[in-house]
């Protein structure tokens, strides 16, 4: 029994290396052939322009879900991995069709026709023509000029990212909870789970919000902070996720952060904010307006800009020193620029592990000071 | 209280000026506007540089409020 829980585990990393080494490959054995030859050479990524164009459409959100993809010998394309939904509200009501429909294009030149309604993808995002176009056409700017945006509720792989994290979650800490039922002391995975969250209640939520009152917000602090760190370790792996580095998903963290120290707001926390004692009559209504614009604009701003940022910035960086071996091979040879690269990507990878937990328990950090600021009693005054 | 708890407690009433400096920059910008659209309302010269240096001295003064809440 346990052989064979060994050789699974060994199965699945052998796996992970695999994707790793052969997606970085293909990256690297495009560069020998066909320099200079941009879009007929079966999308390969080997120029510095192709390479920043590649590294941004990493950062937005993607309708299909890509492993790697390579040219083959014959100069076709292939892509290794699988599609989504596209779930749409278009001006016709509901349409829904597999992301394959496009066949990975996506500067807009591909039409999928669905309930009589013409679909095109042009950098992510999903467009819909006017009913009498054929067609995308262009204006100088690459702006659609005969179509228009959609409400797209797809399933996208940023969405498959939060749906995974979130099942891991819940496999991890029911597992947990369930054994304190039998048992003292958790083992397996929940012997490290334990610690953490004891981290987060103590170290965090205890500190920031108060002995009487942190019980309350715990369930979102500690879903907040494994939810987070997940993702952004998630984000490292080979699979190429970059959810908490999508603005959507920081905003909306922010957002919870925000309706629960407005709602859970004392009387002290909103008489000091509205009208500050201790201050000149004449400067109290100014800085009431001081003071609410940084409770509800600017701390939620800060927080889902940090978190947006840090992640984006670490996800460019380290595709920016993979990318060396391809854009430095001209000048200082295939071996020192693919050494270079694999020190300095290594180096930075390093770091953005700490990072991945930085960023978790910072946000957790303020999150929590925030609901403190908030809910906190004055004695004296 | 051990001295680390201390140490610990003050840190973390810091990161209550996580924010201060956008907060600054946001009240004079905001202060800037507000003078250069009574400049325009009422057609004067001299209002935006006096709504600007007075909202300068309200975002400091709303700063030196804040740090000084930390000490209580």
């Amino acid at each position: 029994m346990k052989v064979a829980k060994k050789t699974i585990k060994f199965l699945a990393i052998a796996v992970i290396a695999l994707i790793t080494t052969t997606s970085f490959a293909s990256i690297s054995g495009n560069a020998d052939q066909n320099h200079n030859v941009q879009n007929h050479d079966g999308g390969q990524v080997n120029t510095q322009k192709e390479v920043t164009d590649y590294i941004q459409h990493h950062l937005k959100d993607s309708h299909d879900f890509t492993f790697f993809s390579y040219t083959s010998e014959e100069g076709e394309r292939k892509h290794f991995g699988f599609s989504l939904p596209v779930i749409l509200w278009s001006s016709e009501g509901l349409v829904t069709f597999m992301s394959s429909e496009f066949h990975h294009n996506d500067d807009g030149h591909v039409i999928v026709e669905k309930n009589g309604l013409k679909f095109a993808k042009i950098h992510s995002k999903i467009y819909e023509l006017n009913s009498d176009a054929a067609t995308v056409s262009f204006d100088e700017t690459h702006h659609a000029t005969n179509a228009h945006k959609v409400l797209d509720f797809s399933i996208t792989k940023s969405v498959v990212g939060i749906l995974l994290a979130s099942l891991l979650m819940f496999l991890g800490f029911s597992a947990l909870a369930k054994q304190y039922k039998t048992r003292e002391i958790p083992k397996g995975l929940g012997r490290a789970l334990e610690p953490l969250v004891i981290y987060v209640r103590d170290e965090i939520a205890r500190p920031n919000i108060g002995e009487k009152k942190y019980k309350k917000f715990m369930g979102f602090l500690l879903t907040v902070f494994f939810f987070i760190w997940i993702l952004n370790l998630l984000g490292l792996t080979p699979l190429g996720f970059n959810v908490t580095g999508q603005i959507a998903v920081t905003l909306a963290l922010a957002l919870f952060t925000l309706v629960i120290y407005i709602f859970n707001g004392s009387k002290d926390f909103w008489a000091h904010t509205l009208w500050m004692p201790g201050v000149p009559y004449i400067l109290r209504p100014i800085l009431a307006i001081i003071e609410l614009t940084g409770f509800i604009l600017i701390k939620p701003f800060s927080l889902l800009v940090r978190l947006f940022a840090n992640i984006t910035a670490g996800h460019f960086v380290v595709m920016s020193l993979i990318a060396l071996m391809v854009t430095m091979k001209e000048a200082f040879g295939p071996v020192a620029s693919t050494g270079m690269s694999l020190v300095l990507a290594l180096f930075i990878m390093v770091i953005e592990v700490l990072v991945a937990f930085l960023q978790a328990f910072i946000f957790t950090m303020l999150s929590s000071l925030f609901i403190g600021m908030a809910v906190e009693e004055h004695e004296h005054h | 209280m051990s001295k680390k708890d201390v140490q610990k407690k003050s840190l973390n009433k810091a990161l209550r000026l996580s924010g201060a400096g956008l907060q600054m920059g946001l009240t004079i910008y905001l202060g800037f506007l507000l003078g250069e659209w009574l400049d325009a309302k009422f057609k004067t010269s001299f209002l935006t540089e006096t709504v600007a240096l007075l909202s300068v001295f309200i975002a400091t003064y709303s700063l030196i409020k804040q740090a000084n809440k930390i000490n209580d």
